[in-house]
């Protein structure tokens, strides 16, 4: 049994609302909002997603965990994030630019969260230790791939795996990243790509 | 005296030609290996999809997910295809290994020959022998049709869904439907199109939701032939969004509560007459049986001459089918879409291991390790059996993780077979993972429980994707470096 801690994206609590309850027919979960520091130790294993994921990367450089899994994350705000967490109060183009090509899938926004982008801290990459899974998404417009390639290229022991959906990951395709969080905890060292 | 002729052999038995034994056979040859065959008993194959003919006949799971992963068909015309299409896609996969399928050849008999470390195969066209037995004669194969009073006397026409006579005219006629399982919500909308009468007899209402099916437009579809990898990402899409339904059987209350309103309110907007609607509501947990998929089935009861009698047929009286209510019925025509014959296998009767036949292995409910390799029954794999079913996704992606295994451990090339031990621990923890799920505790009766003992023994409790890597990590077994006590250890460590 894993403990679960998890960082949830603009859409707060409500992204992880297929992935926690799975995760807890078998481990312990706890939620916690984007705006409070989580509580780890060194048996947590911390999820973070979209802004949920910079934060989660702060704490594991601070707060060493047993491992980190970040989702759709970025190294730090950049001027198109910035630009989109601007426009993305209107509805329309936030579900229209979070979503991949062929999903029909509504991500939830609060957009009281999406005002947190301009000042969230900068991770220091070098300092976490962990195993780390970096989960990528190959239409991501609104954090990019590229950016969750920076993150796999700045964790030294960290694995990278993309998935094919837009920033909203976890409303497109969360039973899929329920798998890799399960194979993550019960061997955060193996490669995800050659273990699929 | 002339010497008998010599048996012939064949390194690898597969017996049944559906997507399990084709698609493993195609799998063997195209990993280099030719010494194999196919026994079907049938004249063609197709498993499933030859012997399913009804009207409206179709898969419920999206057909690009719905078939095999090494061989894709950029050619499905609809979402969900037609029983037709997913034959005619068979019959081109197994164009590859025509060679090697033998069909109108039933196995009559299959036996252990502990001596020689062979399997014997008896078929009324001559006996084989084979180091390797692959069963895979499905699970829905053989149709089941209740005990009926006075059905022998029926002086109208009847047959079973799966063994549809296309040459009894359904125009004009009255019709009884027994049953009202996934073939029924298929084939009701159809008859009720054509006969005078439908009479349909509920023992249990299902749940229905709408079914999203479309065409694939020409452009998809020629986009599906140029690029095949398209059709990766469309299956993976699927396969996915699928995954997702296992969590309204098992374990979120929001989701099942969700799933359940989804089937209420397609009830509520098809179907106006309260009385009707009453007698439409199941009675169960929704997801204990299949969830079924149909946009026709509900109006079709709106239909003037569409009856629903909310039980069982009691009774064949001549020409009258009676309910348990007692009120009879005229009609001309029964159809039984009553299932199959699913806990107890017919052909485990003919199977004998080292010690018993499969039938008397199984007495208390299917079981093998990993859901393929049983106990005292040396290189013999069995596939889409024991707890290999699947409520919420593809059949086909739980029949290739066997293949896989069975591919896996055939690489291995040693005796194969699994202790009593690894057999035990598997199922006691199978056992305890389905102890108080919807499918063993939702109020229904369904055919995933065998009704001798009440184990979910047709079903695996769990994500496809987790059934996967569960085979994949139990192959572990057959490893060179494996020891005798490999097995009970695999057994124990798996989760
Ligand atoms: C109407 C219907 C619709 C379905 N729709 C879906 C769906 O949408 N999605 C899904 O996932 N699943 C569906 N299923 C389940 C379906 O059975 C499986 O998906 C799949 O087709 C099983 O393939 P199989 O090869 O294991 O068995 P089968 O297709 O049953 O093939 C077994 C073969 O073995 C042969 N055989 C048996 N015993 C012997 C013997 N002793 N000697 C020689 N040959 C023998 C039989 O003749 C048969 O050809 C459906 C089932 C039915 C009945």
């Amino acid at each position: 049994m894993t403990e679960f801690v998890m960082l949830p994206g603009f859409g707060g609590a409500g992204d992880f609302d297929f992935v926690a309850p799975m995760l807890a027919r078998e481990h312990t979960v706890s939620l916690v909002e984007a705006t409070a520091p989580p509580a780890t130790d060194t048996d947590t294993i911390l999820v973070g997603y979209s802004l949920g994921a910079v934060l989660a990367a702060v704490q594991a450089a601070a707060h060493p965990v047993r491992g980190l899994v970040l989702i759709c994350g970025w190294t730090q705000s950049t001027p198109r994030l910035v630009d989109w967490s601007i426009h993305a109060g209107d509805e329309a183009f936030a579900r229209h630019t979070m979503v991949g090509p062929a999903s029909d899938r509504t991500p939830l926004v609060r957009p009281e969260l999406l005002a947190l982008v301009g000042s969230l801290p900068v991770p220091e990459l070098g300092a976490i230790a962990c195993p780390t899974l970096v989960i990528g998404a190959t239409y991501d417009l609104v954090a990019t791939a590229h950016q969750s390639r920076l993150l796999y290229g700045g964790i030294a022991g960290s694995r990278y795996v993309e998935l094919a959906t837009g920033h909203a990951a976890l409303a497109e395709r969360p039973a899929e990243v329920l798998s890799l969080l399960t194979a993550f905890a019960a061997q955060p060292s193996v490669d995800p790509v050659a273990q699929r | 005296m002339i010497a008998p002729p010599p048996v012939p052999h064949t390194d690898i038995a597969i017996v049944g030609a559906g997507f399990a034994g084709i698609g493993l056979a195609v799998r063997l040859q195209r990993s280099g290996r030719t010494d194999f065959t196919v026994f079907e008993r049938a004249s063609s194959v197709g498993g499933t999809w030859r012997d399913n003919t009804y009207p409206g006949v179709a898969c419920d799971i999206p057909a690009h997910l719905y078939s095999l992963s090494f061989a894709t068909n950029p050619e499905w015309s609809h979402v969900f295809a037609a029983g037709h299409e997913i034959r005619d896609y068979l019959e081109r996969v197994t164009d590859e290994v025509r060679g090697c399928v033998r069909l109108n050849t039933p196995v009559l008999d299959m036996t252990w020959d502990e001596h020689r470390g062979l399997w014997m195969l008896t078929t009324p066209r001559g006996s084989h022998t084979a180091r390797v037995l692959v069963l895979a004669c499905g699970r829905l194969a053989d149709p089941y049709i209740p005990v009926i009073d006075g059905l022998a006397g029926f002086t109208g026409e009847m047959f079973h869904s799966a063994r549809w006579d296309h040459d009894v005219d359904l125009v004009g006629k009255r019709v009884a439907v027994v049953g009202s399982g996934a073939s029924a919500v298929q084939l009701v909308p159809r008859v009720a199109e054509l006969a005078e009468q439908v009479t349909v007899f509920q023992r249990s209402a299902p749940y229905v939701v709408p079914r999203a099916d479309r065409e694939y437009t020409d452009a998809e579809r020629g986009l599906f032939a140029k690029d095949p990898q398209e059709i990766d990402r469309l299956r993976s899409q699927l396969f996915w969004a699928a995954e997702e339904g296992f969590a309204e059987r098992a374990g979120d209350p929001t989701r099942t509560e969700a799933a359940r309103e989804r089937a209420l309110t397609h009830l509520a907007a098809s179907v106006a007459d309260p009385r009707l609607r009453e007698l439409l509501t199941p009675d169960y947990e929704v997801g204990c049986k299949r969830i079924l998929i149909s946009n026709d089935y509900y109006p079709a009861f709106e239909r003037y001459g569409v009856n629903l009698v909310p039980s069982p047929i009691a009774a064949v009286d001549g020409g009258a089918a009676v309910g348990a209510n007692g009120i009879t019925h005229e009609v001309d025509v029964i159809v039984f879409a009553t299932g199959f014959l699913a806990a107890e296998q017919p052909y485990a009767a003919h199977v004998r291991g080292r010690d018993e036949t499969l039938a008397e292995h199984w007495a208390g409910g299917m079981r093998a390790y990993a859901s393929t390799s049983v106990a005292g029954f040396p290189q013999m794999f069995v596939l889409d059996g024991p707890n290999a079913g699947l409520g919420h996704n593809s059949a086909v992606h739980m029949i290739e993780s066997q293949i896989e295994f069975v591919m896996t451990a055939l690489a291995a090339g040693r005796v194969l077979e699994v202790s009593p031990a690894a057999e035990k621990t598997w199922t006691e923890r199978l056992d305890a993972a389905a102890e108080g799920t919807v499918w063993t505790a939702g109020g229904c009766e369904s055919w995933y429980v065998d009704p001798r003992n009440g184990r979910l023994t047709l079903l695996w409790p769990g994500f496809a994707h987790a059934f996967r890597t569960a085979l994949a990590d139990a192959t572990v077994l057959f490893s060179p470096a494996a020891g005798p006590d490999e097995a009970a250890r695999v057994g124990d460590r798996a989760d």
